[in-house]
């Protein structure tokens, strides 16, 4: 009996799962796997930033405005430079300048050719031309003779211009409209004056031929 | 492209899947008998085997591990359909015999019949047996694991095993000899 109760039993041995079935579930768990294993990196990243999100947006709005307030700290390079004229283009021009006022009032100048250096020559030639032009405004002062021309300060001799030129301007006060080449020289004895009271008689010896040339 | 470790544990996988599907396909068949639902568990019990050889890199003993998978899977299964009617529950789906019996191809369509009829016959009177006497005789004689693993498998000493063994058997016996109930 036993022995027949066993042979029942051992019916069931024949039972088993179709081939094909076996074969394909197997290639299905480990292709799942290949699958999910692609998306692993994309769904975990995914999940950081969603259950992070408010510290990802945080991070973001930080940088943008990071960038703006350091954008002047790191300048472009827009591809230009400003050039500056080299010191020796610039001895050029105003040995250049020299030599006008020489001609022009039959003067003789020093042009400082014996400088050593560019910046030493240069130095030498806008003081040339300082004196220049004060012999050259000296001149122009109608009263006093040679002696006491040289004499004048510099200032002196601005003051006097201004104050013609002003006097000048005075014959016109009577007109209601004032020429517009009449405003433009208000605004450059403005500037005359403005040098003299900063003791830049140079400049205001420049401003002053420039003013005196046109009349 | 797989690393050397993902190729190490396919392998793994492939070697425990080819010489374990049988048995447990057989071992959910005989207690769900549903075809569908067997293939169903004997799928799902394998995807955990491969999620804790992925995880462990070593099982330590797989059988044992994917008996505990499909053997909690089918508690699942029955808990599942706890409120379905008995007469659905036992009412097994129209599949053709050789999809689940391993048939021989000189068997003649009588022969089939019988050997059909007999494995039913079996399986029932399996399936009314305590569950545990059910594990005992898939293990010992069908899928012939030692006593040693089913000790393991249940828990309990080598020496209940034997006793449970014996149990089993006579309360299957007695459940063939039942006479069916009349029509």
């Amino acid at each position: 009996m036993e022995k027949e109760i066993l042979q029942k039993i051992y019916l069931l041995r024949k039972v088993k799962p179709n081939a094909s079935w076996e074969e394909r579930t197997k290639q299905n768990i480990l292709e799942r796997d290949t699958v999910s294993g692609e998306r692993r990196f994309a769904d975990v990243l995914t999940t950081l930033v969603f259950q992070n999100r408010l510290a990802v947006m945080g991070a973001f709005v930080f940088l943008l405005v990071f960038s703006f307030l350091a954008f002047p700290l790191f300048p472009i390079d827009y591809g230009y430079e400003v050039v500056y004229l080299p010191p020796v283009e610039r001895v050029e021009e105003k040995e250049e300048e020299l030599k006008m006022v020489a001609e022009e009032n039959e003067m003789v100048v020093d042009v400082a050719e014996g400088e050593e250096t560019i910046e030493r020559r240069y130095s030498a030639l806008e003081e040339s031309l300082v004196s220049a032009m004060r012999v050259v405004l000296g001149n122009m002062v109608e009263n006093g003779d040679e002696e006491s021309r040289q004499r004048l300060t510099d200032k002196e001799i601005i003051d006097y211009h201004i104050a013609k030129i002003e006097g000048e301007s005075e014959d016109d006060v009577g007109m209601m409209v004032m020429s517009i080449e009449e405003t433009e020289e208000d605004e450059r004895l403005e500037m005359v004056k403005t040098a003299r009271d900063n003791e830049d008689y140079g400049e205001a010896f420049d401003l002053l031929v420039d003013i005196l040339a046109e009349q | 492209m797989f690393n050397r470790r993902e190729k190490k544990l396919r392998k793994e996988f492939e070697k425990i899947y080819d010489s374990n599907v049988r048995q447990i396909f057989r071992f959910a068949y005989l207690k769900v008998s549903s075809k569908d639902d067997a293939e169903d568990i004997t799928s799902r019990t394998f995807i955990r085997v491969w999620d804790s050889l992925k995880k462990e890199e070593q099982l330590k003993n797989p059988r044992a591990f994917a008996y505990r998978v499909v053997r909690n899977l089918v508690i699942d299964y029955y808990r599942k359909n706890r409120d379905r009617s008995p007469e659905d529950s036992n009412k097994p789906k129209q599949v053709p015999l050789d999809d689940v019996v391993a048939l021989d191809k000189e068997m003649r369509a009588d022969e089939k019949a019988i050997l059909a009829m007999e494995v039913e016959e079996v399986k029932k009177a399996l399936k009314e047996i305590n569950e545990d006497y059910q594990n005992i005789i898939i293990w010992y004689y069908l899928d012939e694991l030692t006593t040693a693993e089913i000790a393991e498998l249940l828990e309990k000493p080598e020496a209940s095993v034997r006793v449970l063994i014996h149990r089993a058997v006579s309360s299957l016996k007695e459940q063939l000899n039942k006479k069916p109930k009349s029509q």
